[in-house]
């Protein structure tokens, strides 16, 4: 299990190597030249001489990979530079920002997971039944409405018509409500037809017949020999789904001005804030990299038959 | 006959939006005339700034069509190239690629587009590249288990066995055995797709004014729902569907192909 661990980490980490070295070129790749536009943003008079000394100052002078490990060891000690329009550190406008975009990422679950357990669960077992029909309405919903729509069209019969919720904005528990609502049908349409087809898989294998012909309850049936049968496909389409919830916020965010992290992107991208763009990468690899570090190990705690090594397959 | 009747009521469609469009300009402004209701000129009436709505519509609906096709053809091809490679052909690839695209397809396509409209600008072209850049992963994996299924059954080994060349029998014996399953796969993702290029331009980091795609027409129209919700209803009516259209074609492939 050490092993395991320690193996994935390694995976992972060369990863998140790469990675992180793509976003560093990435910089590279605007237009112009970095010097001269460090120089005019600080509006100071440009003679070659003083271009030629900055480039040295800044390192610019060195080779790729030296230049690349010292960014990086600036990353490692949480600086990630400042923004080119504010002046602040990226990573102070991240705090408020992420804390602000996981809150309503962690509604959104929350939602997909209410809707989604009992309710692919229900269509599983009871085909026919008034549930059923409500979860295929819905991952239709899911699938084929965009989030902007759904969430467009909820916003007006709710904050609009009815002014239950606020419009826009992030005040209170209230403002959650919408996006959150909103984030978890989108993302919820998904579950439900995975949690159904997995279900349905597992009841058709013979140890779960075998164990209805020896008379167990149906409510254990469920909970010990089902369930944890149907886990381990949920849990790494969870792994994905985090990383589309992270690219799914953004549409919403700016369609309710949220003041979340995805918001800040858009116009960071609109005001060209390099810095700001380059530690969002960062961010997100490290985040993307961990979560599918967590359901690799997971994985492998709930299927420990798929990685024996003694037993022919 | 079937198959006549739909490929004719394509070509009528298509004629027909083709006149249409000819027949008003989608970029003309006319601030006397804007958010005017239905009429013989504007049969869906125009938007805030007085443009035809319809004729907007319809190209709106070319260009997100026509850019979602680019990209799954795109992408398709460097996955069927790549897993085929690494599933079949030469084998020895086959560990690195897989380890690449394990690594890639965790990455959001939506994070990477975002970033890249910061690094070239907003554009077109930074989306395409940005999901295309994605979106291969998922190709070049399926072609790789596909082919790797295939690749053991009789009449690939036949074909070895008569000493025909690894890239031909890939060409001739593998490769028609996948092709139903990829074109499944391609008619389900363009709907994807779509929805990605529609909620980008929602956002504004998409297809840039003055070209018209239904997500930014619905950005634009969302401040007149109150009063104009036609503006918001007919495109979001396009966007769904087109994409429940995909989702059909996609049925219709796996029932054809029976895979």
């Amino acid at each position: 299990m050490t092993r395991f661990v320690a193996r994935k980490s390694l995976e992972w980490g060369l990863a998140f190597l790469v990675f992180t070295f793509f976003s560093f070129l990435l910089l590279r790749l605007v237009p112009g030249d970095p010097v001269l536009y460090l120089l005019k943003v600080d509006e100071l008079q440009v003679d070659v001489a003083e271009i030629d000394r900055l480039r040295e100052e800044l390192g610019f002078t060195d080779p790729v990979w030296v230049q690349y490990v010292n960014w990086l060891s600036e990353i490692v000690r949480l600086n990630l530079g400042d923004s080119l329009i504010t002046g602040q550190p990226v990573t102070q406008l991240f705090k408020n920002n992420y804390a602000a975009t996981f809150e309503l990422a962690a509604g959104g679950l929350l939602v997909a997971i209410v809707l989604a357990v009992p309710l692919g669960t229900i269509s599983a077992f009871r085909p026919m039944s008034v549930f059923s029909k409500l979860a295929t309405g819905l991952s239709i919903v899911g699938s084929s409405v965009p989030s902007f729509l759904i969430g467009l069209f909820l916003m007006y019969v709710f904050a609009v018509s009815l002014q239950w919720f606020p419009v826009m904005g992030r005040n209170g528990w209230d403002s959650l409500v919408l996006p959150s609502l909103t984030l978890g049908i989108a993302v919820g349409g998904v579950y439900i037809r995975l949690i159904r087809s997995t279900l349905l898989d597992v009841m058709a294998a013979d140890y779960v017949v075998i164990a209805k012909v020896r008379g167990i309850r149906s409510k254990k049936l469920l909970t010990r020999y089902i369930a944890r049968a149907a886990l381990p496909p949920v849990i790494s389409m969870f792994g994905v789904s985090v990383a589309s919830l992270m690219g799914g916020v953004v549409v919403l965010e700016v369609l309710f001005a949220y003041p979340g992290v995805g918001k800040l992107m858009v116009d960071s991208v609109l005001r060209r804030d390099f810095p700001v763009l380059q530690g969002y990468l960062v961010f997100t690899t490290c985040l993307v990299v961990s979560i599918n570090l967590v359901t690799n190990v997971m994985l492998r705690l709930l299927q420990p038959h798929l990685y024996r090594k003694d037993v022919s397959r | 006959m079937k198959q006549r009747r739909f490929i004719i009521s394509g070509l009528a469609i298509f004629v027909v939006m083709y006149a249409l469009t000819s027949m008003v300009d989608p970029f003309a402004t006319n601030v006397t005339n804007r958010l005017a209701s239905p009429s013989l000129h504007h049969l869906l009436g125009t938007d805030h700034l007085g443009r035809d709505v319809l004729s907007r519509l319809l190209l709106a609906g070319g260009i997100t069509v026509g850019l979602s096709t680019v990209i799954i053809l795109i992408t398709a091809t460097v996955g069927i190239i790549l897993g085929t490679i690494s599933g079949f052909v030469y084998r020895k690839l086959e560990r690195i690629v897989t380890k690449v695209t394990d690594a890639t397809i965790i990455f959001p396509d939506t994070v990477l587009a975002i970033v890249l409209a910061g690094v070239l600008g907003p554009s077109i072209q930074s989306l395409v590249l940005a999901i295309s850049l994605i979106k291969w992963t998922s190709y070049t994996r399926l072609v790789h288990t596909l082919v790797l299924q295939e690749s053991t059954k009789g009449h690939v080994l036949a074909a070895r066995v008569n000493g025909l060349s690894k890239p031909k029998i890939a060409l001739r014996h593998v490769l028609p055995a996948v092709c139903p399953h990829i074109l499944v796969v391609m008619s389900l993702d363009l709907g994807k797709v779509i929805l990605l290029i529609s909620a980008f331009s929602f956002i504004g980091l998409g297809v840039q004014l003055p070209l018209p795609e239904w997500g930014g027409m619905i950005s634009e129209g969302r401040h007149y729902l109150a009063t104009n919700p036609a503006l918001v209803f007919w495109p979001a009516f396009c966007i769904v569907l087109t994409i429940i259209g995909s989702t059909r074609l996609s049925t219709k492939l796996t029932r054809h192909f029976q895979v």
